[in-house]
């Protein structure tokens, strides 16, 4: 489904990521643990073309994205859920999740997916006429989330779900994510701790300075005592 | 009582057509974070169009303004794709913004110069006559009503298609926030170039609009464009309902400042209260910082 091999990028001259290569295979969960500023935002903003890889290849299926506009790789199903500071400030809930169907295919079918969206978030139905800004940072975390249901994804990667929240909204989030895991989607999802990996990665990956270190299943990472002491907060 | 009732008269009728002018500078600020000074060309330009096809084409009055507002329309979408589009995103696009609409009005206005010349045109009134209020020994002219209402008319248009529609809702997505616009597959280009082809027609509009009320020469953009610029300032950049409530207040207040105190006062007057205005609210009437906007 998704391939990322040999990616570098960063932001002006300092690079952040250093000869990335990992994939996702179709309906599998990958999970990228990595410590605050080591390049999981970078990683997935130079996939969904915020930002322009310096070299290597990005590919969703046999189609090359790396270097396109952001617009094509959506279009390609990558969707890319961002922390909850990327909601629109100034616009309803309603209007928030409107903006997730922009393409025009998912904008006819937008009424019945926002039904599913509030069938998953009801605290979002309850506020849809409310201005983004006036939302809390669980909520607004819910919305960015159900504004990436809005699409047409393929695969959705999932900027650090937990950060910020109360440990309550963290369970509820993370519940939904395997809900949606559980109905085929392919998911990239980047976090900083281990705690929520079982149930919910097929797959995980750890992120050091800006370099994949190591690869393997839940249980053999888990074993990791060493890694355990970094990664269990 | 009659000078009352004539402030308001005209403050009503300025602010609706600066509210035209303005939103055309909010929206472009908004999505673009540029300031187009050539607004006032382009309004130049929707009545330099009107005037030509009423006086030299011979159409009726209303199908010309249509016309006029699509040249103006067309005049924008050159602008951008020929202009801005070379500057956007690069390294320095504050400044080069700002020179590169500067260099597109100098050139409009010096064609419009070389081809209509410098003497000062009219507009024939659509409407001839007045309507008498008597208690308030007030006359209102046809004309001014129409300019009205099409002013009025065309924010409400505005507003709805920014709040209703797919691609209204999608220029509010990017001037909000850049790159979860991006994020949803909004195309920022193709949504760049709608911006400035609206807002180059509402220029246009006003041009057409105010012609038919005061003369018309190459550069009667000017003023209303700083006007205008003012409004937008007031108003808080980038936010509609400040904008159009802010253009009703210095619509009126400019005609308040021009029946009490003369029309030599009115724009001194309007440039102190921006001032003191900035002084004391430094993001406008609504206070939006950053981000926070349309």
């Amino acid at each position: 489904m998704l391939t990322v091999s040999d990616l570098h990028a960063g932001y002006g001259g300092s690079e952040v990521l250093h000869t990335i290569s990992l994939h996702v295979h179709e309906g599998e969960a990958v999970v990228v643990l990595g410590p605050n500023g080591h390049g999981k935002t970078t990683l997935l903003r130079a996939i969904s073309g915020l930002i322009r890889p310096t070299s290597g290849a990005v590919m969703i299926g046999d189609k090359a994205i790396a270097g396109l506009p952001p617009e094509a790789i959506v279009a390609a199903g990558v969707t890319h859920i961002p922390q909850g500071d990327l909601v629109f400030p100034e616009m309803t809930v309603l209007e928030n999740l409107l903006m997730g169907a922009y393409r025009a295919l998912a904008w006819r079918e937008r009424n019945t997916r926002i039904e599913r969206v509030f069938g998953l978030f009801p605290r979002l139905a309850e506020r849809k006429a409310q201005l983004a800004r006036s939302l809390s940072g669980g909520e607004r975390r819910m919305l960015a989330l159900g504004r990436g249901l809005m699409g047409d994804a393929k695969i959705l990667m999932i900027d650090e779900p937990s950060l910020g929240l109360a440990p309550l909204v963290i369970e509820q989030v993370y519940e939904t994510i395997r809900e949606i895991r559980e109905s085929g989607m392919a998911i990239l999802l980047m976090d900083e701790n281990a705690n929520h990996l079982e149930g919910l990665a097929d797959r995980v990956y750890l992120l050091e300075s800006g370099v994949l270190v190591r690869e393997g299943t839940p249980a053999e990472l888990l074993a990791d005592e060493a890694l355990l002491a970094a990664y269990l907060g | 009582m009659q000078q009352l009732s004539q402030s308001l008269y005209s403050g009503v009728l300025y602010g609706s057509v600066y509210g035209l002018m303005a939103l055309g500078l909010t929206l472009i600020w908004g999505a673009l974070r540029m300031l187009n000074l050539a607004h006032g060309a382009l309004y130049v330009v929707g009545a330099y169009a009107a005037w030509a096809l009423i006086n030299l084409a011979g159409l009726p009055m209303l199908l010309s303004f249509l016309i006029a507002v699509g040249v103006a329309a067309l005049m924008g979408l050159v602008l951008q794709t020929t202009l801005i589009n070379q500057v956007i995103g690069k390294p320095g696009f504050d400044n080069a913004s700002l020179i590169a609409t500067v260099a597109a009005a100098t050139m409009i206005e010096s064609a419009m110069l070389l081809m209509f010349g410098p003497q000062v045109k009219t507009m024939p009134p659509v409407f001839e006559g007045n309507l008498l209020i008597p208690g308030i020994q007030l006359s209102i002219r046809y004309q001014d009503l129409l300019v009205i209402v099409i002013a009025v008319a065309s924010l409400f248009a505005m507003s709805a298609f920014l709040r209703g529609t797919r691609y209204g809702m999608a220029i509010r997505a990017v001037s909000q926030n850049m790159d979860a616009a991006k994020l949803m597959g909004i195309p920022a280009g193709q949504v760049f170039l709608i911006v400035m082809v609206i807002s180059a027609a509402l220029a246009g509009l006003a041009g057409v609009l105010l012609s038919s009320i005061f003369f018309l020469s190459p550069f009667s953009g000017f003023l209303p464009m700083i006007k205008a610029l003012i409004v937008t300032i007031f108003g808080g950049l980038g936010s509609i309902k400040g904008t159009i409530w802010a253009a009703y207040l210095i619509g009126l207040l400019e005609a308040s400042l021009q029946v009490y105190l003369g029309a030599s006062i009115a724009l001194p007057g309007l440039f102190l209260f921006m001032i003191v205005m900035l002084v004391i609210r430094p993001n406008g009437l609504f206070g939006l910082g950053e981000g926070r906007r349309l």
